[in-house]
């Protein structure tokens, strides 16, 4: 089999490698060599579940940050030493949370669920990325 | 012991002596003094130590050879009352030991010599001491009478004076004991310690041998298993019939289809270690389930419902596929309007265990199969209790392993996988 | 503080943002790239983006001015701004990406099918953009007054900021498209957060330390500014009423002497000072730190939800996810958006309480003119703006301004696309002229654009934002923005992404409610206001409590009684799969390989 030098933008057997520009559709996508479309798709049932595990997540997390949120006011209304008692200078807890560290927190949560709704759709979907030869494609 | 003292007193022997001589400590004439005696002092050990006070007779190395040979085809099927009483028959002729118990954990397997009619095989473990030498895995050795096991009521009548007790281990870990008695005048002393020793580590090594070839026998069967419903002809004809149809009507599915079967083959064939996450079995049977989908259309339903954090938890690889493709095989593939099959993986936060479960609304299992299913009977080995099997092994008991039927509406089958598998 | 520099700096910041559009606007010009700049934007450029357009006018002036005004209660539209991007990240951001429509109306129309849907959304599109516009404006207008302080010809300095910043933006929207307000607006984003720095730093190198400044700004009673009738303050006999001592006991004696005199001189109305009530304790003194200078427990509630779910239904955040490259990288920008968003909300409320505790320093004892009242501004917005000219003179206040109208300009363009893209795509493609060449759409949104902002500048003009306590202010207005898009869209669109048999008439449904609910409790919280009814119904300003749920509930109940559409399976595929962006990594991977072959 012989090799030949390939410049940029020659074709190899059927196969582009150069962009297509996109026509103006409704749903503007990326184009895709047509082979590709085999080597990666989604199942149905495969994507239902990924909405079944991340609409369950989410819902968690959510209520999670919603308890949160609604606890200040709670605890402002009942407990004077969260919200007239000085623990730093003259800022109550109240003030601490309110102004810094709710903030604070939804940034962890919002790292967390972000990784693991990555990690879900990695590996719910899709193949395992052993090495693919060309072929494989 | 008596052999290193034997050895080193000819040494010392031998130094003096030449030294006596007028020989310089480095001269090679003290070597070969030194080595003379040395060698003059093993043979006189050896001698010591085959010539037993007990019998007053030698026991000729062929003795002991014939019986390691005699007892391994009984303890290679593993310690039960049967091939217990087997041995203890064959140690209380060959070794003409007085009186013999091999026991398991809980209770006496086996027992023969005077004092059989109050010692009987499936009495739990009375004697203090087979306890305590199991438990902390030692050699021990008690000249009193009551503490040999007797039931309450005997009152000293039994025959037996003493004992000494070998735990029989496997990986480590005490599974049971041999016991060897002393009765009537006889003593019991270092060479009956060393005897009973001896005896006990050949039977917990022929334990042992008998564990790693069953393992094996399993692995084997396992990856033979597999293979053989991976690349069942049955399933790959099956399914290159469904893409060959397929393609006429409908050609970019059937080379969808190609893909998966090819990502199926080749996870197959893969087989590094005994564990994988549990995502990459999910991938697994959801390829399969792609593939099986397109054979029986809307007959068969998939429904998948995994929790995030199951994803890379170890489980053994491929034993959750079989279960799906049994759930199909037979569960849907009976019934003509079909059904759903579903796999549930939860993580439950106590204990943190891994719960699998695989549910269809098929055919159901009688209850008889069911029990047959579990169970090994003679040489055949199905897919289910072959995962049993190596969920036992490969968790020592921890995971448990569910199924649950009603004929006519559904199977339920469910695993529950701990942490840490161990590393066979 | 009307310095010719000033005008000068503020024009330059103008043209820097003109010139930046077009240089980066391409000759050939589809309606794609107007609309979505080619989705060419990375995640930690989409963030800074999109914080250009959310930390708005609101957040900059209005923020620091609810800080200063109401102490902790003000801190509360902070956290809430940010936390609704929590929603997003969870259950928007990605599946709004991988739609691949343009707008709000677009993508629930193609899901459902049904041009009622999509004509229902436009509208409440229009309405949200003209709440969230109206605020800006005024902002923009109060800057001017400050920062220029002289209108143009017979025009109040108010009205004129309100114009000419106005002009400013239609231009530039129309001129650079979408990425060219992409990328000002990450400009302009960076230099708010460098604002806030620089003013935080200042003020710190001036002796702030955030827990004695609290410290100081609670020693004693919070006050609330007032205009009291002489009436009220004056008994029959001439001695002064209790109303009247009570304000003698907050103020300086200077201050108090202003009041005196302005009483003596025989004015019908008295600006000042009264210690404010304790709406959540009401047995307890206000301090600035405790909460209940504004709300009481339901309020406060109330609002916490209003905000919360008041971010995933603005158009012109929406928007934004439209342009992510991939599902991920549109979750990767929320996440970077939090992070920003939280810097500069601490920031801002720093210097919220910073003018609180240390304005009143610079200023000669109970100061009373047009601005103050016994040391304390009567615009709460304009805190900002007087903390920053006082601490760090008149280059400061400059570049506060600048920031400011930076502030107001981005989010307005951003308001101002999102409506022209509706106006564009949902109204004259759809409706109007199908057949339509680009050129002729891209005028048509244009025109709708500029319509949009004079339609908004004109509220602005009328509706009386300063001065009254009581009248809302810049923060509150833009929270009924929040409160619609709240009530009226994030239900219906997590139940379309979410459930798979959500139908059109329960959108329909689900929409009208929300809206119809939301905007009748907020007129009825302001009547109440005006005519002083009955005090349960100020919690009409935050109605999403209640409106969202009933929104949700009308979208199951009628879904339910409907069947779901064909399309929802291929939808479910589309939103929720991750496919195309597998494609286009294998895509990359095997291109990379191929180059490394031969």
């Amino acid at each position: 089999m012989s090799r030949r030098l390939l410049a940029p933008g020659q074709t190899i057997g059927s196969y582009s490698l150069r962009f297509e520009a996109p026509e103006e559709t409704r749903v503007p996508d990326e184009p895709v060599v047509s082979r590709l479309d085999e080597a990666e798709f989604d199942s149905l049932e495969e994507v239902d579940a990924v909405v079944r595990t991340l609409r369950r997540t989410g819902i968690q997390y959510g209520l999670m940050v919603v308890a949160m949120l609604l606890a200040v006011p709670v605890l402002a209304l009942e407990a004077p030493w969260w919200f007239a008692r000085s623990v730093w200078g003259g800022l109550t807890l109240n003030f601490i949370t309110v102004a810094a560290a709710l903030n604070v927190a939804f940034l962890v949560i919002a790292l967390v669920h972000n990784r693991v709704a990555n990690r879900s759709e990695d590996e719910m979907l899709g193949r395992l990325d052993d090495d693919l030869e060309w072929d494989d494609v | 012991m008596m052999v290193s003292l034997i050895l080193s007193l000819a040494v010392a022997a031998s130094v003096a002596f030449a030294a006596l001589a007028g020989l310089e400590l480095t001269s090679p004439w003290t070597v070969v003094m030194v080595v003379a005696g040395s060698n003059a002092g093993l043979l006189l050990a050896l001698r010591v130590r085959a010539v037993s006070p007990r019998t007053g007779k030698a026991l000729p190395q062929r003795r002991m050879v014939s019986l390691v040979e005699q007892t391994l085809p009984h303890m290679r099927l593993g310690l039960n009352e049967d091939t217990a009483s087997r041995t203890v028959q064959l140690l209380h002729d060959v070794m003409r030991l007085e009186a013999v118990a091999i026991t398991d954990r809980e209770q006496v397997l086996a027992f023969t010599g005077p004092g059989t009619d109050h010692h009987l095989a499936g009495d739990e473990v009375r004697s203090p001491v087979v306890r305590k030498a199991m438990k902390s895995n030692q050699i021990l050795v008690t000249r009193d009478s009551r503490h040999l096991g007797c039931p309450p009521d005997m009152n000293g009548d039994c025959p037996l004076t003493g004992a000494v007790v070998a735990p029989l281990s496997c990986d480590g870990h005490p599974v049971g004991s041999l016991t060897v008695y002393e009765s009537g005048e006889g003593a019991v002393d270092d060479s009956l310690i060393e005897l009973t020793k001896g005896l006990g580590g050949m039977l917990s090594l022929q334990l042992e041998l008998a564990q790693a070839h069953r393992e094996a026998q399993i692995a084997e069967t396992a990856k033979l298993d597999a293979l053989r419903a991976q690349i069942n002809p049955h399933f790959l004809f099956n399914t290159l019939n469904t893409i060959s149809m397929r393609a006429r009507t409908d050609p970019e599915e059937a080379r969808r289809l190609l893909v998966r079967l090819s990502d199926f083959l080749r996870y197959a064939m893969k087989y590094s270690g005994h564990a994988a996450p549990f995502g990459e079995e999910y991938f697994f049977v959801r390829t399969y389930l792609f593939l099986e989908k397109a054979r029986f259309g809307d007959r068969l339903k998939v429904r998948y419902d995994v929790d995030p954090q199951c994803l890379s938890f170890p489980v053994p690889v491929l034993t959750i596929q079989p279960l799906v493709e049994n759930a199909v095989k037979h569960g849907i593939a009976q019934r003509p309007d079909g059904g759903l099959v579903e796999l549930r993986a939860r993580m439950e936060p106590i204990g943190g265990v891994l719960r699998i479960k695989v549910i269809d609304n098929g055919i159901g299992i009688e209850s008889e199969r069911l029990s047959s299913l579990m169970t090994i009977s003679g040489g055949e080995i199905s897919a289910l209790s072959n995962i049993y099997e190596r969920l036992t092994r490969l968790y020592g008991g921890r995971a448990s392993f569910d199924i649950s039927s009603v004929p006519g509406k559904g199977t339920n089958v469910s695993l529950g996988l701990p942490m840490g598998i161990k590393s066979p | 503080m009307s310095d010719p520099s000033s005008l000068l700096a503020t024009l330059g910041l103008v043209a820097a943002m003109l010139g930046v559009s077009w240089a980066v606007r391409r000759s050939t010009f589809t309606t794609l790239d107007f609309y979505l700049a080619r989705r060419q934007v990375g995640p930690f450029l989409n963030a800074c983006a999109i914080c250009g357009d959310y930390l708005s006018a609101a957040s900059f002036l209005g923020v620091a001015g609810a800080v200063y005004a109401a102490g902790a209660d003000g801190i509360w539209f902070a956290t809430g701004f940010t936390a609704g991007f929590i929603v997003i990240l969870f259950f928007l951001a990605a599946p709004f990406r991988r739609a691949g429509q343009f707008s709000i109306p677009d993508f629930l129309a193609t899901r459902f099918d049904s041009t009622r849907v999509r004509l229902t959304a436009v509208c409440i599109v229009q309405l949200i953009v003209l709440l969230y516009l109206v605020p800006q404006l005024a902002g923009a207008g109060l800057i001017w007054e400050v920062f220029i302080g002289r209108g143009l010809g017979t025009l109040s300095p108010y009205t004129t900021g309100i114009v000419l910043s106005t002009a400013a933006i239609v231009l530039q929207a129309v001129v650079g498209g979408m990425k060219g307000t992409t990328w000002n607006q990450a400009l302009q984003f960076g230099l708010k957060l460098f604002t806030v720095i620089v003013l935080g730093l200042v003020v710190i190198a001036a002796g702030f330390s955030y827990p004695s400044a609290v410290e100081d700004a609670s020693r004693g009673p919070h006050t609330i500014s007032a205009s009291v009738a002489r009436s009220r303050l004056v008994s029959p006999d001439g001695g002064p009423t209790a109303l009247l001592e009570r304000a003698q006991s907050v103020m300086s004696p200077q201050g108090y002497d202003t009041v005196l005199g302005q009483l003596e001189s025989g004015s019908a109305r008295v600006d000042l000072l009264l210690p404010a009530s304790n709406r959540m304790h009401p047995e307890r003194e206000l301090r600035f730190v405790e909460p209940g200078f504004r709300f009481t427990f339901a309020e406060q509630i109330a609002l916490i939800i209003t905000l919360l779910l008041g971010t995933a239904g603005l158009p012109h955040i929406t928007h934004r996810y439209f342009t992510s490259s991939s599902g991920r990288a549109a979750r990767a920008s929320t996440v970077w958006v939090l992070g920003l968003a939280a810097i500069f909300y601490f920031l801002a409320v720093l210097l919220g309480v910073a003018a609180r505790s240390e304005l009143a320093g610079y200023l000669p004892a109970g100061l009373t003119n047009a601005d103050f009242i016994d040391g304390v501004v009567r615009v709460p917005e304009k805190a900002l703006l007087f903390l920053s000219v006082e601490a760090g003179g008149e280059p400061l206040l400059t570049l506060v301004s600048a920031a400011a109208f930076a502030a107001v300009f981005s989010t307005v363009a951003g308001l101002l696309i999102a409506a022209a893209t509706s106006w564009g795509r949902d109204v004259y493609e759809q409706f109007i002229n199908p057949e339509a060449s680009e050129a002729r759409r891209v005028r048509f949104a244009r025109i709708a654009v500029s319509l949009t902002a004079i339609v908004a500048a004109s509220l602005s003009i009328g509706v009386s934002v300063m001065g009254e306590a009581g009248a809302p202010g810049v923060a509150l207005m833009v929270t009924w923005a929040f409160a619609v898009a709240g009530s009226s869209f994030t239900p219906v669109f997590l139940l379309s992404v979410w459930w798979r048999r959500t139908t059109a008439a329960g959108v329909l449904a689900g929409m009208t409610i929300g809206a119809v609910l939301s905007v009748g409790a907020i007129s009825l919280a302001v009547a109440a206001q005006q005519f002083g009814w009955a005090e349960w119904m100020q919690l009409g300003h935050f109605p999403s409590l209640v409106a969202a749920p009933l929104a949700a509930a009308g979208v199951v109940v009628l879904s339910l009684r409907g069947v779901a559409p064909d399309t929802a399976p291929s939808w479910r595929l589309r939103i929720h799969g991750t496919a195309p962006e597998r494609r286009q990594a294998l895509l990359i991977r095997l291109a990379a390989r191929e180059g490394k072959i031969g």
